[in-house]
């Protein structure tokens, strides 16, 4: 009798230990970064890669094209709104700063 | 991670280092329209696991209970690819970034608090001048309304109380002061937020870094998704 109850507690035990092993691990290890913008804004530097590029394109004054809004495209790329001048154009950036297409508005 | 309960002897302190705060430059927030604003910061929540809006209270919080803002806010050098001038900043307001450009497509990067709700901007500007230990004059209508500011109705000798903290950088565009500053803080949990009537604040120890490598005349290009006021462009 007390060998079968210490044989079910063994198995209890070792039941336990196995369901443990192969849970995943408890909950998933918290961000690297604890705060984040609200808004997928493009970059300040992909922003201002644009202007640049849209000042090249449209042959506007570097110093008064500026980037007014930005959002966060196809996969790892962003579309950035540029205003130059009285002219607006619309630039498609990736995430590695090549800039794709220029499409003035 | 901090935690959120706000004590309440903290939290009256707390509301009135806000309202002061969100005073400061009352007028020139005036000028502003009322959609211009920077995006909402959020903070992960270990408790529950979520990202939650990082407000006035949660950043009070957690500069209370960890002694410093959490470490994004923190000055760091970045990858930052730009052909703009070393010595130039631009400033991201949507993410609460103010970056110093240095050579080799690298930048210093600075925590900063930026123009609460109506009150952001957009512009390519310029610093004007510099000053140590800024002199504040509290705006009129806050005179008006607060027997505390009414003391300093003549101006606030720059100090530790100073709003201004411990420098400002003056804005200035086509040679005429924005009345907008790049400027400390003697609230170093603001940072951050969106908070101020305009003017970006950064900790002390980092607008002393900051005033530190600039020159008057440095250019200053300020970013800011749905700003509806722009100066210099």
């Amino acid at each position: 009798m007390f060998r079968q109850v210490t044989r079910s507690a063994a198995l209890v035990i070792l039941l336990a230990m196995t369901a443990a092993c192969a849970s995943t691990g408890g909950p998933p290890p918290p961000p690297p970064q604890t705060v984040r913008s609200g808004a997928d804004t493009a970059p300040a530097d992909l922003q201002l890669v644009c202007a640049n590029a849209v000042a090249i394109e449209l042959n506007t004054n570097p110093d008064k094209t500026l980037p007014i809004s930005s959002v966060k495209a196809q996969g790892e790329s962003y579309q950035v709104t540029v205003a130059a001048d009285q002219r607006q154009a619309n630039c498609f950036v990736t995430a590695d700063g090549v800039v794709q297409s220029i499409v003035p508005l | 991670m901090a935690t959120f309960n706000l004590r309440r002897a903290n939290g009256k302190r707390f509301l009135i280092a806000i309202i002061a705060a969100a005073s400061i430059l009352a007028p020139v927030g005036a000028a502003v329209s009322q959609e211009g604003q920077g995006q909402e910061t959020q903070i992960f929540d270990a408790s529950t696991r979520e990202w939650v809006p990082y407000t006035d209270w949660r950043a009070y919080e957690y500069y209370r209970a960890n002694g410093h803002v959490p470490a994004a806010f923190q000055r760091q050098i970045v990858d930052f690819r730009t052909t703009e001038r070393p010595g130039t900043i631009i400033i991201d307001g949507d993410r609460h970034y103010l970056y110093y450009v240095l050579p080799d497509l690298k930048a210093i990067r600075y925590g900063i608090g930026v123009g609460r709700d109506g009150f952001g901007w957009a512009g390519i500007v310029n610093v004007g001048r510099k000053q140590e230990w800024p002199t504040w004059i509290p705006p009129k209508e806050m005179v008006e309304r607060d027997p505390e500011a009414a003391k300093w109705a003549g101006g606030m000798p720059g100090g530790p109380d100073n709003p201004l903290g411990a420098a400002a950088m003056y804005l200035y565009a086509g040679g005429k002061d924005t009345i907008f500053r790049i400027h400390g803080t003697n609230q170093p949990w603001t940072i951050g937020l969106n908070i101020s009537s305009g003017c970006i604040r950064l900790n002390n120890e980092d607008i002393r870094d900051l005033f530190s490598r600039v020159e008057v005349g440095a250019k200053v290009i300020v970013l800011m998704q749905g700003a509806s006021l722009y100066r210099g462009v």
